[in-house]
């Protein structure tokens, strides 16, 4: 595998619902699993060889390859900076309308991020969500999310004194 | 494949050698080589996923004698190692593999790790120990450093039966839950079998790791989501669900993700998210816990260190309740200690009784301009005074300089005969106007007193019978502590000793407030004076060295010790219990506490600013050129001045617009969300 090959080259990919997708070398190397991948097994330009990922639709591809698209000349984050302090609410303006999605939506491109281990997009999918957690009251949270509230009154009291210190 | 950063030398026992010249295939040795080699190939064609795997699972096979001759040789695993594993957050490849034809790497790692742990496993329970002892260290040489270290974690941790008991588990565990074995210990979100049955070792390891890295009892960190988990099954997820417009994210996720989305997340925020339900809750206490101690073990390194903090508010200010420390309290002086100890903030929340409010500020942690200069040949910096943009600089022979701020020499006193061992700039009230004066003692054993305004020598007071080496001058009352092992009270108008407090040591500090004297000792002692009876109060022995500087306001008293310490006492209460020590690499020289913030000099050269209510560390300030130590620190409005041998720095802070609105202190979790219900 040549440096030339994954600047210029394509590959198809296979949604689980059976689409088939062409994609520049350049856009979905983001994609650490396809990186490694293509790396390991040195795809050939001119091969007809379809990757399948049998655990994202083509919608949520389709999705992903297109704001691969968009971040594909991003300088890529060192490893250092995993251990910097995340802040939440640093989204890129673009980001923020791509991720106007739906809850569902929302579920499988995290999905498809971790799967297809693409950082950026983890990222900014997991900021986005705790950006809808954060600043709501737990009964919020709970209408938010859709969530029952399994807790007994009793084991409601006990966490809420646990934590009192949190309360002014 | 990399080499191993760890040189172990295999020494000729008979068992590393075939008897016979050309190898005969049959003995222990040959058998090793073979098993070996086929390690060795199986390794080179292996990713660092499976290789941690199989360094995990041979330290689980390996008899103990042999681990145990291992653990002599191989490097212990730091706790630094330990909990940097346990915090990065390593996004692992989707456990549910695809099948088809392009992920046959993959599928190669696991059909080929299968047959080498088969083959082996056999030749294992067989092999002699030598034998094994050099094929493990064969095979360690081989590995990498991440693999080296998880067979270390993993065969200490055996060899403490937590692998086969899990007694943590069963202690820490409530009784109702299921019983949980080694193979059912698996986070229900991973489709299990890619991993294989010593996958959830190494996530086994974690927990231990932790166990072995704190020992509070609070901390219990060993309530794994997965038992959790195990307890409350995950409802399937409706193939329709996710085209609803809401589902429960956070479940549904894969553990890892969901912890990484809950870590973003303010602490107050966290608070709610464990009220939302118990899978929620469950999360977010471990991803709390995780916090709190990633938060610790960064700032200690940091004020270690000396790199500055994180970065705090400069603006920052707002009204604490302090409740009020009145003689009721003091009755019951043990049991506020223990309360005090086990409060977060310190002291001021748990004090019964009537409160005041005391104002919180992150003083000097804005930008600040720097002067600084050079002290002219033949002055000592080592002692130093300053007031109204006046420094005074003891010097040789007995002479005093007077600098204004910029360095420029004002005047110079001819003082004593004899070298001058403490000097205090400070004011005294005469008849209606104030008096700025200067205050000198020497190693001639007098202390004298010298009018700024006039330049003259006012009053001598003798007495003393050795050099007198600190001063304190507050409301016309002098006191000062001398090499003879007393200190002395003096009439400042008249020029009489009023009273002489006797020590077992040479008092090194004193303090004078309205209502008691201070005195701090060589031997690490601070005792507390009544200022009408001159009777002892308090004998306060927590500092194992020399006493360098003590501070007093109507609630608290501050001392600093040799000792790197600065400890935190209670200024009115009878108990002689620190409520809060401040720890300094280095002995800390001098120390200023105001609106709730302490600020330290130390031998390092740096100034540090504390947070009083959880005793974090807010900044550090390089305060002297090559990180010459600090002699001394005067603190006025929002300049500081600081000393060290050859230069006087001050640091000019900007005026501050105190800013009573913002939630953070800096590095404390100082929360004043409520939870609404």
């Amino acid at each position: 595998m040549t440096e030339a090959t994954l600047t210029s080259g394509q590959i198809k990919l296979e949604s689980s619902d059976g689409e088939t997708v062409t994609v520049p070398l350049n856009v979905i190397k983001l994609s650490a699993t396809i990186k490694t991948m293509i790396e390991d097994l040195g795809i050939e330009e001119d091969n007809d060889d379809v990757v399948p990922l049998p655990n994202v639709t083509h919608v949520i591809l389709n999705k992903v390859i297109f704001w691969c698209d968009h971040h594909k000349d991003d300088i890529q984050p060192s490893e250092d900076d995993d251990n910097k302090e995340k802040r939440v609410d640093d989204i890129d303006p673009w980001d923020k309308e791509f991720l106007k999605v739906d809850q569902g939506t929302l579920f499988e491109l995290i999905q498809a991020a971790n799967y297809l281990d693409i950082k950026g997009l983890l990222d900014v999918t997991c900021k986005t969500v705790a950006n809808m957690i954060r600043g709501k009251t737990p009964e919020e949270i709970r209408k938010t999310f859709n969530i029952k509230n399994d807790f007994t009154p009793e084991e409601e009291e006990q966490i809420r004194k646990e934590n009192a210190w949190c309360e002014e | 494949m990399s080499s191993s950063p760890f040189s172990l030398s295999i020494t000729n026992s008979t068992y590393s050698k075939c008897r016979s010249p050309d190898l005969c295939g049959s003995c222990p040795h040959c058998q090793a080589r073979h098993w070996l080699s086929l390690t060795r190939d199986w390794l080179t064609s292996s990713q660092r996923r499976a290789q941690l795997d199989f360094s995990c699972w041979l330290a689980v096979k390996l008899p103990q004698s042999v681990l145990d001759r291992l653990l002599n040789i191989l490097p212990q695993p730091s706790p630094k190692e330990g909990l940097a594993a346990l915090f990065t957050f390593t996004r692992t490849p989707p456990v549910q593999k695809p099948r088809s034809k392009w992920s046959r790497a993959n599928k190669q790692q696991q059909q080929e790790l299968r047959p080498i742990e088969e083959l082996i496993r056999g030749w294992l329970e067989e092999a002699a120990a030598p034998v094994l002892l050099y094929y493990s260290l064969c095979i360690l040489r081989e590995l990498g450093a991440e693999q080296v270290l998880a067979f270390v974690r993993t065969a200490r941790d055996s060899g403490l039966g937590l692998l086969n008991n899990k007694p943590h588990v069963k202690r820490l565990y409530t009784p109702q839950l299921l019983p949980v074995d080694n193979t059912a210990c698996r986070p229900r979100y991973h489709s299990q079998p890619a991993d294989k049955h010593y996958s959830h070792l190494t996530e086994q390891i974690t927990d231990a790791e932790i166990h072995h890295h704190t020992h509070e009892g609070t901390f219990n960190l060993f309530r794994s989501s997965e038992l959790m988990l195990e307890e409350d099954p995950l409802p399937p997820l409706d193939p329709l669900l996710s085209h609803l417009s809401s589902c429960d994210l956070i479940r549904h996720l894969p553990v890892h993700i969901s912890k990484f989305i809950l870590h973003l997340l303010p602490p107050y925020a966290l608070v709610c998210c464990m009220l939302v339900s118990r899978h929620w809750n469950q999360l977010a206490r471990e991803v709390n816990l995780e916090k709190q101690l990633r938060n610790r073990i960064e700032h200690s390194i940091k004020a270690h260190q000396g790199i500055s903090a994180k970065v705090c508010n400069p603006r920052y200010a707002s009204l604490v309740s302090v409740e009020e420390l009145d003689e009721t309290i003091g009755k019951s002086p043990f049991l506020l200690m223990r309360r005090l100890k086990r409060s977060r903030f310190g002291r001021s929340e748990c004090l019964q009784g009537g409160s005041t409010r005391v104002e919180e500020r992150n003083i000097f942690c804005g930008s600040y301009s720097l002067t600084s200069f050079v002290l002219p040949l033949g002055m000592l910096g080592s002692i130093c005074s300053y007031d109204n943009n006046i420094v005074a600089v003891g010097g040789n022979e007995g002479k005093v300089h007077l600098l204004d701020n910029r360095g420029k020499l004002l005047y110079t006193f001819t003082a004593h005969a004899a070298v001058v061992k403490s000097i205090l700039l400070a004011t005294v009230p005469s008849g209606s106007h104030i008096d700025h004066v200067l205050v000198t003692g020497s190693f001639d054993l007098t202390i004298r007193l010298w009018s700024l305004r006039t330049r003259r020598y006012m009053r001598i007071f003798i007495g003393h019978m050795k050099s007198v080496i600190c001063l304190d001058l507050k409301e016309g009352q002098l006191l000062s502590g001398s090499c003879d092992k007393s200190a002395r009270l003096w009439d400042v108008y008249t020029g009489n000793c009023i009273h002489i407090f006797h020590h077992s040591s040479i008092v090194t500090s004193v303090r004078v407030s309205h209502e008691k004297y201070v005195t701090g000792c060589e031997d690490g002692v601070v005792f507390t004076w009544d200022h009408r009876t001159c009777r002892i109060l308090r004998r306060l022995e927590e500092h194992t060295d020399v006493i360098t500087c003590l501070s007093l306001d109507s609630m608290f008293l501050m001392s600093s010790g040799r000792d790197g310490e600065v400890k935190q006492w209670l200024a009115s209460s009878p108990s002689c219990r620190s409520v809060r020590s401040y720890s300094h690499p280095v002995p800390v020289t001098c120390h200023h506490f105001m609106y709730l913030r302490l600020i330290t000099t130390a031998t390092d050269g740096k100034i540090r600013v504390w947070n009083m209510i959880d005793g974090s560390c807010l900044k550090i300030i390089i305060g002297s050129a090559n990180l010459e130590p600090i002699h001394s620190l005067s603190i006025l409005n929002n300049k500081m001045l600081v000393c060290s041998k050859h230069t006087v720095s001050s640091f000019q802070f900007e005026e501050e617009k105190w800013d009573y609105q913002t939630e953070f202190a800096g590095q404390g979790y100082l929360i004043k969300q409520k939870l609404t219900k």
